[in-house]
């Protein structure tokens, strides 16, 4: 398939994006160079100094909300995406409806607890909808350690066994790796077919 | 002694009733947060201690780790 191509197809599809720190502002960056019609984007966090390590923000955006910066930088990447913002947080009683109407569901968040809720509430409620995980990207090095596992319409990107301390931070590198899986896994779902 | 698929492997557990709960003790999975399924249908927390595991079954259990 040529750019050309790809970009026609793509066009046609909406894709949700369930946080926007690092892997969700890296991996709807990716989507929107590619040509993804539309991204429906959700996150209630405002940009911290100590973001700007991973995120797709600019120093001069820190105390914005992290939804609305995302959606202005996009705008200046690619204009053509259409993009929903959504300054809120995400629960087990809104995820169904806010992302209703994706065709594929990015989860983005940091916390664990936060993955669990996302990935019981989409097997639960939407069980046809592919959702897209991040799991394991703390630290640096070790670039063999990085792979997909698929499970039914679940596909988790990472490592699958870092976990975000101190001692291990989340960094530009492996975050990006993983944010960027998620959108190459996106990709390859949208194109070949739901 | 029952022989179960734990994560695509063959696993064999020294018991003949096994539920989820038993499972996680059994394997000392010691992250908070995890994702269940049991042939493919998802178990949830409040479902661990009465959710059992028959011999042959299918079962995946998925850390879910901090980071993004």
């Amino acid at each position: 398939m040529t750019f050309e191509q790809i970009k026609e197809k793509l066009q046609k599809f909406t894709v949700g994006i369930a946080g926007c720190g690092g892997l969700g502002s890296n991996c709807a960056v990716a989507l929107s160079r590619v040509g993804v019609g539309k991204l429906v984007m959700v996150d209630f966090d405002v940009i911290e100094e100590s973001n700007l390590n991973r995120q797709y923000f600019f120093y001069d955006q820190i105390g914005e909300k992290k939804v609305f910066a995302l959606k202005s930088n996009i705008e200046r990447i690619n204009p053509q995406t259409s993009i929903e913002a959504h300054d809120t947080t995400l629960t087990e009683e809104n995820v169904p409806e806010i992302f209703a109407k994706c065709d594929v569901v990015v989860e983005a968040f940091d916390r664990a607890d936060m993955k669990k809720m996302i990935a019981e509430t989409v097997l639960d409620n939407m069980p046809e909808k592919p959702l897209v995980m991040g799991v394991g990207l703390a630290g640096f090095g070790d670039n063999n350690s990085f792979g997909v596992k698929k499970m039914g319409n679940l596909y988790i990107c990472g490592d699958g066994e870092t976990e975000t301390s101190d001692d291990l931070p989340p960094l530009a590198p492996r975050v990006g790796i993983v944010s960027n899986m998620e959108a190459n896994q996106v990709m390859e779902i949208l194109l070949n077919g739901l | 002694m029952m022989q179960i698929k734990l994560n695509n492997r063959d696993e064999k557990i020294n018991a003949n009733y096994l539920t989820v709960r038993d499972l996680l003790e059994k394997k000392k999975y010691t992250f908070p947060y995890f994702i269940v399924k049991i042939n493919g249908k998802l178990i949830k927390k409040e479902e661990y201690d009465k959710a059992v595991i028959n011999d042959g079954d299918d079962v995946k259990v998925l850390h879910m780790m901090a980071g993004g």
